[in-house]
Formats: C-alpha cells, sequence, structure tokens
C-alpha cells in the first residue's frame, strides 16, 4: 500500500502552467496594474474622448495572452499534420481525459474571470463606463473553450484546424442572435452563453481523447483533393541551366506563394464586408475606404512576414541556415538575389489578387457608371497628364513598395540568429508603441501640430544622415568581401541613383505646383528607396553560413 | 602529437593550430592534421570529441577563431564556391528538404555541380530503390541517408566528407554507405574523410586514421603504423598479483591473478625485456583490434590528465 | 571465391586476405590459372580499402603464389611451390592438435587413437558414403 499523494494532479497540471508560462503572466499582471493605475490615477484634463474604451482595449491583449496560454498554443505546432493541439506528452499521465482537459479549463475560465473582473472594476468604473460583471466573463470563457476544442482536435491537415478556428469563433460569438431570431428574450442572453459551454467542454473532451487513442478526423474526399492538388502542380522535370536559376526554383517553390496566401486569407473577410455589408448605394465612403484597406493589405502584410521570408524556411524554427544550403556552392550574392526575385515574383501575384477585389467591385451592376461620374467630377481640376502620370505612378508605385517592404526584412532572417529576429520584433513593437501615443496625440490635441510639423524636417535630416553613414560602412564591408561581384554591386548602385531621381521627379511632377519642394521630394526619395538593408543581406548571410 | 605533414601539394586538406571554443568550453583545441590525396581518412572519438566540429571547419561552416583551415589550398571561409564545387558531404542530421520529390531533389543539386554525371546518378537511383516522385519527408531514415549519398556521389567529387554517416543506419544501408566510400576511392585521386564512432568500419576502409577526445588529438598516423605499434601481450607471473607492475609503454592492462593482458605502444623487444625483467613470461602477443587500441588510448589519456590537474 | 574478413580479433585484414586464399589454394578450391577477383571487385565485396586488397595481392605474388598479368588481371601460378605442401601439412598438423587435446581430456590413449584413425581410414575406403555422413559434421 502506498501512501496517497497530498499532491493531486490539479495542482501538478496547474504548477505545470505556471512555470511555463510564469514570465508572461507576470508581465500580464503588471500591464494590468499599469493600466489599472492609469485608469485611477491620470488627470481628468488630459483624458482624450475614448480613454476608457482605449484602456479596456489594451486590457483585452491581455485576453488573447491567455487563450494562447491555456489552449497550449505556445507549445504546439498548430498546423502540423495529423496532431492535435494537446501536447501529447501529457497523454501518457495516469489520468482520464475529462480530467486532463478539465484542469486547463477550469483554470483558464477561472483566469478570464478574473482578469475581467480586473478590468471591469479597477479600469472600466473609474473611467466612468458602467461595465457588466458577469456577462462579458461568460462570453470570454465561451470564446476559450471554444479555441481550445478547435485547437485540440486532430486534424488531418493541418491548416484545417486554422480554416475552422475563425468561423467556430465567430458562430459562438453570435449565436445569441441567433437564439434571438428565435424568440429568445434579450435579458436571458447569457443564459445562451452559459448553455454552450457543457457542450464545448464536451467537444474538447472527444477532440483530445481521439487524438490519444491516435486518431484524426481525417476526411477521405479531403485528402483526394489535396493529393489530386498536388500530382496537378508541375514538376520540374527540365535540368537547371544555373546555379542562380535552380536556387530560384527552391525560393519560389517554398516562398512565393505565402504573401499572395496571406493576403487571400484576408481579402475573403474583406470582400465579404464590402459586399455583403455595404448594401446601400450611396455608402461610397464606407465602400471606399474598405477598398482602401484592402489596397493597403499587401504592403502591411510584406512588411509582417519580411523577417520569416529570410529565413532559409519559412515555417522552420530554427533560423540558422542547414548544412545543405550553408554548403550549396553559390555564392552569397546569388542567394540573396534568388530570394529578391521570388519576392518579386509573389509581389506580383499578390497585386494581380488584390486587384480583382476593385475589379469585382466595379463589375457589381451600376458601380462602375456612379463610381466614373464621381471621378470625372473630381478629375475635373486636374490636368489629364498629371492624372495619367498619377495613375501610373500609383500603378508602379505600390507593387515596388510591396517589394521594398517584403525584402526590406530579409536580412533579419537571414541572419540565422533568432535573438536577431526576436531583438527585430522588439524594436519594431516599441516603436509601434512609441508611435501610437504621438499619433493619437496628434490627432486629439491640434495644438501640437506645429510642433511636429517644424521637428520634420531635423528628423528627415537625421535619418538621411543615418542613412548614408551606414551605407559607407555597408559598401564598404560588401566591396571587401566579394560576396557580391564587384559589376552587380556598381549596377545596383546606379539603378538606385536612377530610381531616387526619377521618383523624386515624379513626385514633383505630379503633386499641385508648388506644394512639394525638390529638396523635399528628393529627401523622401532617398529614404524610401531600399539601399542599406538590401546590401546588408549578403553580409547577414554570410555571418550565418560561416559562424 | 601532429601529424606527418606532407607536401602541400599532395594534401587535399591542411589544417594547422585549429582551436575553436564554444563559450567556455573548448571544442579544439590546437589541432593539426593534414590529409593527403588519395586517401581514406577516418576521424574517430567519442560523442563530443570535436570530430564533427573539426568537419565543419573543413565545409566552411565554421571559422578557426585561431589557426587555418585550407582544403585544395584554399579557405573553404573566403571562398566557398571554390571549395565545395569540389567537394561531396554527407552529414548525420537530416537537413534535406523534407518538401522535395527526390527527383526534383536531384535535378536541384545537379544545378550546382557542372561535373554532374546524369547516368550515373540514374543508375545510384535505381541501386538504391529511390522512386523519384516522393517526397523526402516521406523517406524512411535510411532512404534519406541514401538519397543523400546520392547527392554527394553523383558528380564524382575530388573530396568526399562524411560525418558520422553511418549513426542510427540499419547495416544494408551501412553497407551502401561503405561500398561508396570504397568506390570512390578506387578512382585516382580522390579523398574521402570520414568520422565515425563505428570502429569497424573504419578499420575496414582507412588508410589513415586521426583520433580526437575532448578536443585533443590522441593519435594520428597510416592505419599500418598504429596496427604496427600497438600491441597485446599476453602475461603469466611467477605469483598472483593484486596490480599490473609498472611498465613504460602499456597504455591498458586487464586481467587478474597471475595472467595479466597489456594493451602497449611502442618497441615490442623492449617491452619483452622489460617484461621479463618484472618476472614476468609472455605467452601470447596479437595485434589489437582499433576498438581496443582506442578504448586503450581513451584511458591511458584520462589517466593522465587526472595525473596532472 | 569465398573470403570473410573480420575486424574482431585485431589481425591485420590483409593477412587475413593472404591466409584465405593460401588456405584456398592449397584446398583445391582455387586450381591454378583460376583468376582472381580484381582488386576493385574483391574491395567493394568485402568494403575494404582497396589499397590492403593490393597488398594481399602483393604478398601473394612475393610468396609465388599468384601471378599478375599485366592489366588483365591476377591469376594462381600454375607451378605449385613446395610452399604448398607446408601449408597442407601446417592445416592438418593443426587439426591433429586439436584431436589430441580432445583425445586427453576424453581419456583416450595414443595407441588406442592410433587404432581408431586406421579403423576409419578402412571404412572410409570401404563406404565412402557411410563416411561421408559421419564426417560431414567436422569437416570444413
Amino acid at each position: 500500500m502506498y501512501a496517497r499523494s497530498r499532491y493531486s494532479p490539479g495542482w501538478g497540471l496547474s504548477w505545470q502552467l505556471w512555470r511555463r508560462h510564469r514570465w508572461g503572466f507576470l508581465a500580464d499582471i503588471a500591464w494590468l496594474a499599469a493600466l489599472a493605475l492609469a485608469a485611477n490615477l491620470w488627470p481628468e484634463s488630459w483624458r482624450w474622448p475614448r480613454f476608457g474604451q482605449n484602456l479596456e482595449l489594451g486590457g483585452l491583449a491581455v485576453f488573447i495572452h491567455l487563450i494562447a496560454a491555456f489552449s497550449y498554443g505556445f507549445e504546439v505546432d498548430l498546423t502540423a499534420n495529423k496532431r492535435s493541439g494537446f501536447p501529447t506528452s501529457m497523454f501518457t499521465l495516469p489520468l482520464t481525459t475529462r480530467t486532463l482537459v478539465a484542469w486547463p479549463i477550469e483554470l483558464g475560465a477561472a483566469a478570464m474571470t478574473v482578469v475581467w473582473l480586473v478590468i471591469a472594476l479597477g479600469i472600466s468604473h473609474p473611467c466612468g463606463i458602467e461595465a457588466p460583471l458577469a456577462f462579458p466573463a461568460v462570453v470570454a470563457v465561451a470564446v476559450l473553450m471554444a479555441i481550445q476544442a478547435v485547437s485540440w482536435a486532430p486534424f488531418e491537415f493541418g491548416w484545417a484546424r486554422v480554416a475552422v478556428a475563425l468561423p467556430t469563433v465567430l458562430a459562438v460569438l453570435f449565436s445569441p442572435l441567433l437564439a434571438t431570431l428565435v424568440g429568445f428574450p434579450e435579458r436571458l442572453i447569457p443564459v445562451v452563453y452559459l448553455a454552450l459551454l457543457p457542450g464545448l467542454f464536451l467537444a474538447a473532451v472527444a477532440g483530445v481523447a481521439r487524438a490519444r487513442r491516435g486518431d484524426a478526423f481525417d476526411w477521405r474526399w479531403h485528402r483526394a483533393v489535396v493529393q489530386l492538388a498536388a500530382r496537378l502542380l508541375p514538376e520540374r522535370r527540365r535540368p537547371f541551366a544555373s546555379a542562380a536559376q535552380a536556387q530560384l526554383w527552391f525560393e519560389c517553390r517554398r516562398h512565393a506563394g505565402l504573401l499572395p496566401l496571406f493576403v487571400a486569407m484576408l481579402l475573403i473577410p474583406i470582400a465579404m464586408i464590402l459586399f455583403l455589408g455595404s448594401d446601400r448605394r450611396g455608402d461610397w465612403a464606407k465602400a471606399l475606404s474598405i477598398l482602401g484597406i484592402a489596397l493597403a493589405l499587401p504592403v502591411f502584410l510584406a512588411a509582417v512576414v519580411s523577417a520569416g521570408l529570410g529565413k532559409h524556411d519559412f515555417s522552420a524554427t530554427k533560423s540558422a541556415l542547414p548544412a545543405f544550403l550553408a554548403t550549396r556552392p553559390i555564392r552569397a550574392g546569388e542567394f540573396v538575389a534568388a530570394k529578391f526575385k521570388m519576392a518579386a515574383v509573389g509581389t506580383l501575384v499578390t497585386w494581380i489578387l488584390t486587384l480583382m477585389l476593385p475589379a469585382a467591385w466595379l463589375l457589381a451592376p451600376g458601380h462602375f457608371e456612379t463610381f466614373s461620374k464621381a471621378f470625372a467630377q473630381w478629375a475635373r481640376d486636374v490636368s489629364p497628364g498629371k492624372l495619367a502620370a498619377g495613375v501610373a505612378l500609383a500603378v508602379v508605385f505600390l507593387p515596388a513598395f510591396t517589394w521594398k517592404k517584403l525584402v526590406d526584412g530579409m536580412f533579419i532572417g537571414l541572419s540565422g540568429r533568432n535573438w536577431v529576429v526576436t531583438a527585430n520584433a522588439i524594436v519594431m513593437g516599441s516603436f509601434l508603441c512609441a508611435a501610437i501615443p504621438v499619433g493619437l496625440v496628434l490627432e486629439w490635441l491640434p495644438e501640437y501640430r506645429p510642433l511636429a510639423w517644424r521637428l520634420l524636417p531635423w528628423l528627415v535630416g537625421a535619418a538621411i544622415l543615418a542613412k548614408s553613414l551606414a551605407a559607407v560602412f555597408i559598401l564598404r564591408a560588401l566591396w571587401q568581401s566579394k560576396l557580391v561581384a564587384h559589376r552587380s554591386l556598381q549596377k545596383y548602385l546606379a539603378v538606385w541613383c536612377l530610381v531616387t531621381i526619377a521618383l523624386a521627379g515624379s513626385l514633383v511632377a505630379i503633386a499641385p505646383t508648388g506644394s512639394v519642394s525638390v529638396w523635399a521630394a528628393l529627401a523622401g526619395a532617398v529614404l524610401l528607396v531600399p539601399l542599406n538593408r538590401l546590401t546588408a543581406a549578403p553580409l547577414a548571410l554570410n555571418w550565418d553560413r560561416h559562424r | 602529437m601532429i601529424a606527418q605533414n606532407l607536401e602541400n601539394s599532395e594534401s587535399v586538406i591542411e589544417i594547422e593550430r585549429v582551436t575553436r571554443a564554444f563559450g567556455k568550453k573548448m571544442a579544439l583545441g590546437e589541432i593539426s592534421l593534414s590529409v593527403p590525396r588519395g586517401v581514406v581518412f577516418g576521424l574517430v572519438g567519442a560523442n563530443g570529441a570535436g570530430k564533427t566540429t573539426l568537419i565543419r571547419h573543413v565545409l566552411g561552416l565554421l571559422k578557426a577563431q585561431q589557426g587555418s583551415v585550407r582544403v585544395f589550398g584554399r579557405d573553404p571561409v573566403a571562398d566557398p564556391v571554390g571549395v565545395l564545387s569540389r567537394v561531396g558531404c554527407l552529414s548525420e542530421e537530416n537537413d534535406l528538404p523534407g518538401w522535395m520529390r527526390v527527383g526534383e531533389l536531384m535535378r536541384y543539386t545537379q544545378a550546382f555541380y557542372p561535373g554532374w554525371d546524369e547516368t550515373y546518378a540514374e543508375e545510384l537511383r535505381r541501386a538504391f530503390a529511390l522512386d523519384p516522385s516522393v517526397r523526402v519527408k516521406h523517406l524512411s531514415k535510411g532512404q534519406r541517408a541514401r538519397a543523400g549519398l546520392l547527392i554527394a556521389l553523383a558528380y564524382r567529387p575530388e573530396l568526399l566528407v562524411l560525418d558520422e554517416p553511418s549513426s542510427g543506419l540499419d547495416p544494408i544501408v551501412r553497407r551502401d554507405i561503405l561500398g561508396a566510400i570504397v568506390r570512390t576511392i578506387a578512382d585516382e585521386g580522390r579523398t574521402v574523410l570520414f568520422s565515425s564512432h563505428l570502429l569497424d568500419e573504419v578499420e575496414r576502409v582507412s588508410d589513415h586514421v586521426a583520433m580526437l577526445d575532448q578536443g585533443r588529438l590522441a593519435f594520428a598516423g597510416a592505419m599500418d603504423d598504429i596496427k604496427q605499434t600497438h600491441h597485446r601481450l599476453t602475461l603469466v607471473f611467477a605469483e598472483a598479483r593484486r596490480e599490473p607492475p609498472a611498465l613504460q609503454g602499456v597504455l591498458a592492462w586487464e586481467g587478474a591473478g597471475r595472467q595479466w593482458t597489456a594493451l602497449v605502444s611502442g618497441r615490442l623487444a623492449e617491452l619483452r625485456v622489460a617484461a621479463i625483467g618484472q618476472g614476468a613470461q609472455v605467452v601470447d602477443e596479437r595485434p589489437p583490434s582499433l576498438d581496443e587500441i582506442f578504448v586503450a588510448q581513451v584511458g591511458a589519456i584520462r589517466t593522465t590528465a587526472e595525473e596532472v590537474s | 571465391m569465398q573470403i570473410h574478413v573480420s575486424t574482431n580479433d585485431g589481425s591485420p585484414i590483409y593477412l587475413q586476405i593472404v591466409n584465405q586464399v593460401k588456405y584456398l589454394i592449397a584446398a583445391g578450391r582455387l586450381q591454378p590459372n583460376d583468376e582472381l577477383p580484381p582488386i576493385r571487385v574483391l574491395a567493394e565485396r568485402l568494403l575494404i580499402n582497396p589499397n590492403t586488397v593490393a597488398r594481399a595481392y602483393r604478398e601473394l605474388e612475393t610468396a609465388g603464389l599468384v601471378t599478375k598479368r599485366g592489366t588483365a588481371g591476377t591469376y594462381v601460378s600454375a607451378t605449385r611451390t613446395p610452399l604448398v605442401k607446408q601449408q597442407r601439412l601446417k592445416i592438418l598438423s593443426a587439426r591433429i592438435d586439436v584431436l589430441l587435446a580432445e583425445a586427453a581430456q576424453l581419456d583416450v590413449s595414443h595407441d588406442e587413437l592410433l587404432a581408431l584413425v586406421a579403423d576409419r581410414q578402412r571404412i572410409l575406403k570401404s563406404e565412402p558414403a557411410a563416411a561421408n555422413r559421419n564426417s560431414g559434421a567436422t569437416s570444413q
């Protein structure tokens, strides 16, 4: 007979979760404390109109972290095929599936409730927002359980999980809508969410039980479709003409489709909102702003995936170059050139996809005539030459800018050091964290705008100085290292000069006469056209290849 | 101990006083080696001895913190294209891109090496039974090793570098790898450098052997020399002894009571005389296997290290 | 040509090949003017360094057992040297030593042993089939 341990399995599972995420939880607590302090102590005169809501939004970020932590999202690759999102190492514990599943759910639910209470009592109420205490907590728990159920279910095809997750969460969130349609009284909406919870729990248990048995949700027809698609995809049969071409094929096969895929995934809900949301004919402003978001999407996503595309493989956790690629007898310059060309291919495909949305919208009945009438009215004051040039510049500029954003961060991924990638993320994050308050200040406190305008030339000058200094160092290092053929480097510099001048010239030509000075245009062009990050790329690769 | 230094024109790899530390751990301490042309050079050592680190220096994947590495007379870090286009490598790490099909892998690799022989590649592919339309990630471990071997051999590189190629593989794949080594060396002027801790394989195919222990070179030389300078002597003493006698040149003792077996390195005649001087009779003398030499050498180094410290 | 090499007992591989070839010649399994496998083929088959095979062939050539005919190959010598007879006797001596040791263990006297040998010889001459069956376990 062995003595009963005084630690129940619940202790073990809770301790494991705490231990794994203790820094994250402490950061959450600190963040909430900071927000609460701000809510309580921020002077009334400095508060902007949506102060309370903004603080609440900051608090909601904690929810996202909690959801990720309690669904074991950090420990498992959610896109892996045939796997459950539940850590398989826990399957061999002597616990029933129900216990295994219940503990993270209960702990997560408790955490979400506590966090909501803190937000409601510490942030919303002091700011004067009458937030209910129970209802949002129940909704949050429902969303948590939905995400847990989806991520723990074993899917045959990993990406299906991602595709299923969004509709599931939306269904859970909007289930009361269905209930009200059926005639459910509005006061009892929290009851609807409460009713969902046992169902979600059982779904989670079923999924984990299935994974523990080794089954996966395999849909035979789905597998047949994937195999058919794989067979239809062209397989390279002819030998390559050169090493550079082979490396370009490698990059394109692996990475060219990523940006188009991400953009397409986001375009679908945007398209739905556009076509289903703005049914009323007169709502041009909303439609145009949605189209504007759609057109800005490639640029934004390109900046996000750029560093990842610099890695040898986007989905690899270790960014160090594997020996197979490091021992290819190819110059660093050619390797990097293949990545840049692949980025061009990806950008092209992305823009073709993106432009389909406005095209479809224009083709919708009635839109084109109204749009052309509005456009003609707006363009009355502008000379046709400038208009044509402006359109041409936009058509050339947007894809080029997307390409620039895509290749700008590649040198981070090429360095092969995880700490560089993390450091870059931190720098970008802190830059954003600094920029958002500045932006908010400028928007809501107009008295600071002239000050910002006066500071701008100094900032631009400092940026140009920094860029020039960096250029000198980097180009010298690149020239001496012989990673790139000298002629290629000279050609690139020549192209850079030409593009800068052309860009500056077009800016001056197109803008309404006199509003943009030549110097301003030139300064803007110098800062825009990429130099240092591209020339640093072969050096970064060399740094990774030879440690 | 420094290996025999040959003229530069004869050496394919010249490693001179290379030192490498990872943080505080010394991975290689002043290693000097020379790999002549046309030999099979075996690199042996325990796990963590520094074999992989040394091979990564040869391939240019690591920069020597001190000392120099020259392959075909060039620095693999400064001139990766010139060196690597003549080198074929296979590592124990499984880093072939999993998403590629075997056929695509062959065509991709072909573009980098002008000396690629398509008929030979096809012959190897059939001999290894690799289906060209299967993706690398769906191959078994042995098949992946064969695929890696195929793309390392197909362009008949002047230098074949294998880093623990047989680790974790079944005997049939190991035979394929050894066969590849033998066929490579049978061609004039081609060299093989391979590291392994399977000493019977090293003994079968190597002309030269170097042993690394904790970042230091324990011994290096021609296989024949090593086998000739080491002996396994069985001594029978007049009286039972609890401890073996102290004889110079003995690397390891084994036995009990009256019969003791010594693994010695040195001149045999002097050792016999010394043994008789200790009151023993030499009953048996035979050449030891590389395995026994290795274990004895490592033990001797550890003992001297302890004595020194 | 059945040759096996092993690295277990430490004896040099080339010596193992030499000894085995000598045995095969002595046992009559390799006849004069039979061709030995080319160096490269034997090396690939045994998975050993071709230099080792070359060394073994050189030793055999020095001992006069084989002759190298330019690039045509290596062949067993036509002339039988006295060494072969010596080898044969050596093989038998080894077996006789084993037999004598066993006889001593089994407490069979020297005279009894000789009588047994003569007896077996008679049976061998008269009934070769029966003798073969009985000696099948101990031959090779």
